[in-house]
């Protein structure tokens, strides 16, 4: 028996050890055709010992993802390479997956919105009447692949303010209100629709006869649905609510009195919401 | 119950339900110019020229676990039974859960030559984090002949149950976009069917990157293999090394 058969002889006992165990093996000259006689002797060299072969894996080779797309290469020194040398740099990472997230991409944004519509109900001297709002938001994503996320609003509103006189007495509606919401059931039906519902607190300026005025803070209720344009970023839909509207009297007997009453809301949203 | 307020009811229960009309079951997305897989942690460039088809093979191959648009696009996972499976994860300290999950990433069948060709991400226990990848797929070979299910689920368990004799023709260190990965390329034979299928698989740990469930994360590898008729075994070599050439492991 020549030397070559000698090291062919103790190649695929070693392989059948290794490898196949209880199983039967047979590293024929098929296989080496297959794969290149290289990675039979790289695979060899680990066979006396898993470790072995870990360790001649831990030192990947740089060299061998030289820029530029090239064929896949076969294995050779006993390593079969698969790397056709495009970085991961060289195309864009596009995770947004459109069948299963929801618009616009990412988890939180800041934006802007403008509200106008009606008042409804009449809180005398308060009129049911235009009522107009602009305010920034942000949502908050609790998944890209869920529907639900949270809205925060701050916005400043206004509205024609209502007064009237009688012998000994007058009566003045508020005009501007700070409000700030939390809309927790905000849902994304499918891509184009959301529908959000929640609460918040109002500050409304209620003005004094005397120059001065002061805030008054109440509890309201707002809701809206939106069609969802330009890939999440335009919001256009409709609003409604319920707010209040305040009055303070001025008579021979009271001075300041303060009144209220609620109002609805109903009216037309747009909001842009930021990259 | 007042009716309108049955009928409130009703549409807030309604918009709640419709809100799911997303879809719930993804194994990843084909986006402008790759395959994403839903976790992120690795990506397949599609074949020079064919970003408007999303083909990560050539013609002749046809992707098995996707829904397909008009242009022939893939779009969503198909929900069929076949291409999903229950993992059994086991949390430290909340106990075990069975999570169900992809069975295969990517299921390709050649036709008219018979061959199949997969991507398959796995979950794996913790103490296989540190297992070298010759022992891993020298347990998922070796699983093939046992009539059970042992060692590393090569192939998702898409071979017919039955006992198998498996012969190693080959098998290697592997490098995957820079990763570690280990190859094996054997047969097995069904003792009732009598043929040989030839399968090389590749399988590679894709960096640092684990397997999620929610907040549990799990060591993870990932499978690339191709399985033949033995005669025709070699004239399919070049798609799959061209497939798993395209891999992109995520960067951290």
């Amino acid at each position: 028996m020549t030397w070559g058969r000698w090291v062919s002889a103790v190649f695929a006992a070693t392989v059948v050890l290794a490898l196949a165990g209880g199983v039967s093996a047979q590293a024929d000259g098929e296989a080496d055709s297959e794969v290149g006689s290289g990675s039979a002797s790289g695979s060899a060299s680990g066979a006396g010992g898993v470790d072995s072969g870990a360790g001649a894996l831990a030192s990947p080779r740089r060299s061998e993802q030289a820029a530029g797309p090239r064929e896949p290469t076969r294995p050779r020194s006993g390593v079969w390479v698969f790397d056709d040398g495009v970085e991961v740099d060289d195309v864009p990472w596009d995770d947004f997956d459109e069948h299963a997230m929801y618009r616009p991409r990412g988890r939180s944004h800041f934006g802007v919105q403008l509200r106008a519509g009606g008042l409804l109900g009449d809180v005398p001297p308060a009129p049911a009447g235009p009522w107009a709002e602009v305010g920034i938001f942000y949502d908050l994503r609790y998944s890209p692949r869920r529907p639900w996320h949270l809205r925060f609003v701050a916005a400043f509103s206004m509205q024609p303010p209502g007064r009237d006189s009688s012998p000994g007495a007058i009566r003045e509606s508020n005009t501007w209100v700070v409000r700030t919401r939390v809309l927790p059931l905000s849902i994304d039906f499918g891509s184009w629709v959301t529908g959000r519902l929640g609460g918040g607190v109002m500050f409304a300026w209620l003005p004094d006869f005397a120059g001065g005025g002061d805030f008054q803070v109440r509890p309201e209720i707002a809701g809206e649905v939106t069609a969802n344009l330009l890939d999440g970023h335009l919001e256009l839909g409709l609003y409604t609510g319920m707010t209040y509207s305040f009055v303070r009297s001025m008579g021979t007997m009271t001075f300041g009195n303060v009144d209220d009453g609620v109002q609805g809301q109903l009216g037309v949203t747009v909001g842009w919401v930021l990259p | 119950m007042r009716a309108p307020l049955r009928l409130v009811l009703g549409i807030v229960l309604a918009g709640v339900a419709a809100a799911g009309c997303k879809s719930a079951r993804q194994v990843g997305h084909f986006g402008a110019e790759a395959f994403y897989h839903q976790r992120d942690h690795y990506r397949i460039r599609y074949l020079p020229g064919a970003d408007a088809r999303a083909a990560l093979l050539p013609p002749g191959w046809s992707l098995q676990n996707y829904a397909h648009g008009p242009e022939g696009r893939p779009t969503v996972a198909s929900e069929r039974s076949r291409y999903w499976t229950s993992y059994a994860v086991e949390h430290p300290r909340r106990g075990t859960r069975e999570v169900r999950a992809e069975r295969v990433d990517l299921r390709f069948v050649h036709r008219p030559e018979p061959a199949m060709m997969w991507v398959r991400t796995v979950p794996t226990s913790e103490e296989w984090a540190d297992v070298p990848l010759e022992g891993l797929v020298r347990g998922g070979v070796l699983g093939l002949a046992a009539d059970r299910e042992a060692g590393l689920d090569l192939l998702g368990r898409n071979l017919p149950v039955g006992r198998t004799e498996v012969r190693v023709l080959g098998h290697g260190p592997a490098r995957v976009d820079g990763h570690p990965a280990h190859y094996a390329v054997f047969e097995t034979v069904r003792a009732e069917a009598g043929e040989a299928d030839r399968m090389t698989v590749v399988v590679v740990r894709p960096g640092e990157h684990r397997w999620r469930y929610g907040r549990w994360t799990f060591p993870m590898l990932v499978v690339f293999g191709y399985v033949s008729a033995p005669a025709r075994h070699a004239s399919f070599r070049d798609d799959f090394a061209g497939l798993v050439s395209r891999v992109d492991v995520a960067p951290r």
